[in-house]
C-alpha cells in the first residue's frame, strides 16, 4: 500500500501469495512429485497445447459474483478484505466446502485452525475459532489448555495427533514435516489424511492474510 | 528479381540464425538466474538457522544487520560434570571424539524441538527456544528438548561403556526471561546471539543441578509456562553468584501425556 496500491488491489496480491501457502503445503505434505508437471510443461508436446490453454484461460466477461457478507461463514473477515474480487468468493467457497466436509468432524478442524492462529499471531483465526469451538462446548479454558500445550486428555485419539501436527504444518523443512506426515498417515484413513492436510493449506494461507491484511 | 529474391532470402536466413542464437542465449540466461536464485534461497535457508530470517535479508541487502530487539527466549544452558577432571585423563583424540559424538547428538535433541544452538562454550551448550521465530510453545519445547538430551546421553552412555571409555553426565539449566538479541561481534567475528540476565541466570541455574544432584533443573518462570503434564518436584532454593536472593529451582522428572490437568470440564 506504500507503492501506491489501493487496499483491494493489496489483499488480491496477499491472496495470490496466500494461494502458494495451500499448494506449498499440499505438495510438499503429500509429497507429490513436481518433475511430471515440470517436465511436461518443457516438453513438445506442450507447445502443442499450450494454445488450447491459453484460448481457454483467456479473460472472459463474467457476471459478477455477489460479494459473500461479512458474516457468512467462518474467517468472514478476511474474505471481506476481497470484497470486489473475484478471489473472495473462490475463497469463501474453499473455506465453506472445507467446514462442511464430514470426514473430520468441525471440532477438530477448528482445532487446528486455532493452533495454527496461535502459531501465526493471528488473533483474528484465533478469535474465530474460539467463537465456533464455545459454541461446541468446549470451555475456554479448555481451549487455553490445548493452545498453551498442544495437548490435553480432553482432546480424542484423533485430535491428540492433529493438534501438535497442525503447528508444525506452520514453519518446516521439508524433509522433516514428510517424516512426521509418515507417522502422522499410519491410523489415520487416505480421507482423513487429505482433509488434514487440505485444512492445515487452508488454515495455514487464511491466517497468513489476515496478519498481513490487519497489518495494511 | 532474383538477386533482390537472394537477399531476402539471406537476411531471413539471418534472422532465423540470430533468433536461435538468441533464444539460446536468453534460455542459458534463464537457467543461470534460476541457479543462482536457488543458490540464494539455499544461502538464505542455511542461514536461517543461525539468525532469525529479516536479519538475514538485511544481511543479504546491505552486507550487515543493525537489527537488534527485545524478545523473549527460553534459554537452555548445558554442561558436561567432571569433564574437565575426565579430559585430563584422556587422549586428545579420544577426548574430541566422546565430546563431537556428545555435541552430536545433543544438536539433535534441541534442533528436533525447535531450539537453536546459539554456541557451545567449551564442553557447554547455550541454546535457544524462541529466539529465531516467535514460538508460543518455546518453554515446553525447551523441557522436551532436555527431556530428550537425558535420554540421548543415557543411549550415549551406554555406547561410551561398550567401548570401555568413561560416562558423562550433563546438567541442564532453563529459564525464561527477556533477552536482547541481535548480530554481535567485530569485523572479524560476528554471529547472532541474545544478551541479558535471563542468560547468566540459566548458566547459574545448571550449575545448581551439581549441589541438587539433579541433572534437569527449571527456574519458577519456565514452571509458571510449563505444560502441567511435566511433572516437576521443587528443590529448596539456593543462592547463586550475582544475584541478591536465593533462587528457587524445580527438578524436571518426566512427561506423561495422561496426565489431566485441573481445568473445568464445562463453561
Amino acid at each position: 500500500m506504500r507503492a501506491g496500491l489501493s487496499r483491494p488491489a493489496a489483499a488480491e496480491i496477499v491472496f495470490a501469495a496466500a494461494a502458494y501457502a495451500v499448494t506449498n503445503r499440499v505438495g510438499t505434505l503429500l509429497v507429490l512429485p513436481p518433475e511430471p508437471l515440470v517436465s511436461f510443461v518443457a516438453s513438445p508436446v506442450f507447445r502443442f497445447v499450450r494454445p488450447l490453454l491459453a484460448w481457454r484461460m483467456r479473460p472472459r466477461p463474467r457476471a459478477p459474483e455477489p460479494a459473500p457478507r461479512p458474516d457468512d461463514g467462518p474467517c468472514a473477515a478476511v474474505v471481506a478484505a476481497l470484497d470486489g474480487s473475484p478471489a473472495a468468493g473462490v475463497l469463501r467457497r474453499a473455506i465453506d466446502g472445507a467446514w462442511a466436509s464430514g470426514v473430520l468432524p468441525r471440532r477438530t478442524k477448528t482445532l487446528m485452525l486455532a493452533v495454527i492462529a496461535r502459531a501465526l499471531g493471528c488473533a483474528h483465526g484465533e478469535h474465530e475459532a474460539r467463537r465456533f469451538l464455545a459454541a461446541e462446548g468446549l470451555a475456554p479454558g479448555q481451549l487455553d489448555e490445548i493452545l498453551a500445550n498442544l495437548g490435553s486428555p480432553r482432546l480424542d485419539a484423533r485430535e491428540a495427533r492433529l493438534v501438535p501436527f497442525a503447528r508444525e504444518t506452520v514453519r518446516y523443512q521439508p524433509a522433516a514435516i514428510q517424516r512426521r506426515m509418515r507417522e502422522l498417515a499410519h491410523g489415520l484413513t487416505a480421507e482423513e489424511i487429505v482433509e488434514a492436510v487440505g485444512i492445515a493449506a487452508l488454515a495455514n494461507a487464511v491466517c497468513r492474510m489476515s496478519v498481513v491484511i490487519d497489518a495494511c | 528479381m532474383l538477386i533482390a529474391a537472394a537477399a531476402l532470402a539471406a537476411v531471413v536466413v539471418a534472422l532465423v540464425l540470430w533468433l536461435g542464437r538468441t533464444r539460446r542465449t536468453v534460455a542459458a540466461l534463464e537457467e543461470r538466474l534460476a541457479a543462482a536464485a536457488g543458490d540464494l534461497e539455499s544461502l538464505q535457508q542455511a542461514f536461517a538457522r543461525f539468525a532469525p530470517a529479516e536479519v538475514v535479508e538485511d544481511i543479504i541487502a546491505q552486507g550487515v544487520s543493525t537489527r537488534s530487539e527485545k524478545k523473549e527466549v527460553t534459554v537452555l544452558f548445558a554442561d558436561l560434570k567432571g569433564f574437565t577432571t575426565l579430559a585430563e585423563h584422556l587422549d586428545p583424540d579420544v577426548l574430541v571424539r566422546i565430546l563431537n559424538g556428545y555435541f552430536e547428538r545433543m544438536s539433535r535433541a534441541i534442533t528436533d524441538h525447535r531450539g537453536h544452538v546459539a554456541k557451545f562454550i567449551g564442553d557447554g551448550i547455550l541454546a535457544l527456544f524462541g529466539a529465531l521465530e516467535a514460538n508460543p510453545w518455546q518453554t515446553n519445547d525447551a523441557a522436551h528438548a532436555a527431556l530428550a538430551m537425558r535420554a540421548a546421553l543415557a543411549d550415549y552412555d551406554a555406547t561410551l561403556a561398550a567401548d570401555g571409555l568413561p560416562a558423562l553426565a550433563m546438567g541442564v539449566g532453563i529459564h525464561r526471561g527477556t533477552v536482547v538479541a541481535g548480530v554481535i561481534g567485530s569485523a572479524e567475528l560476528i554471529e547472532y546471539g541474545v544478551i541479558g540476565s535471563a542468560v547468566n541466570l540459566a548458566a547459574r541455574v545448571q550449575e545448581l543441578t551439581r549441589a541438587h544432584a539433579v541433572d534437569v533443573l527449571v527456574t519458577a518462570a519456565v514452571r509458571d509456562a510449563l505444560d502441567p503434564r511435566f511433572t516437576l518436584h521443587a528443590m529448596p532454593p539456593l543462592e547463586v553468584k550475582g544475584l541478591p536472593d536465593p533462587v528457587a529451582t524445580f527438578a524436571v522428572d518426566r512427561f506423561d501425556a495422561e496426565t489431566r490437568s485441573q481445568v473445568p470440564a464445562t463453561p
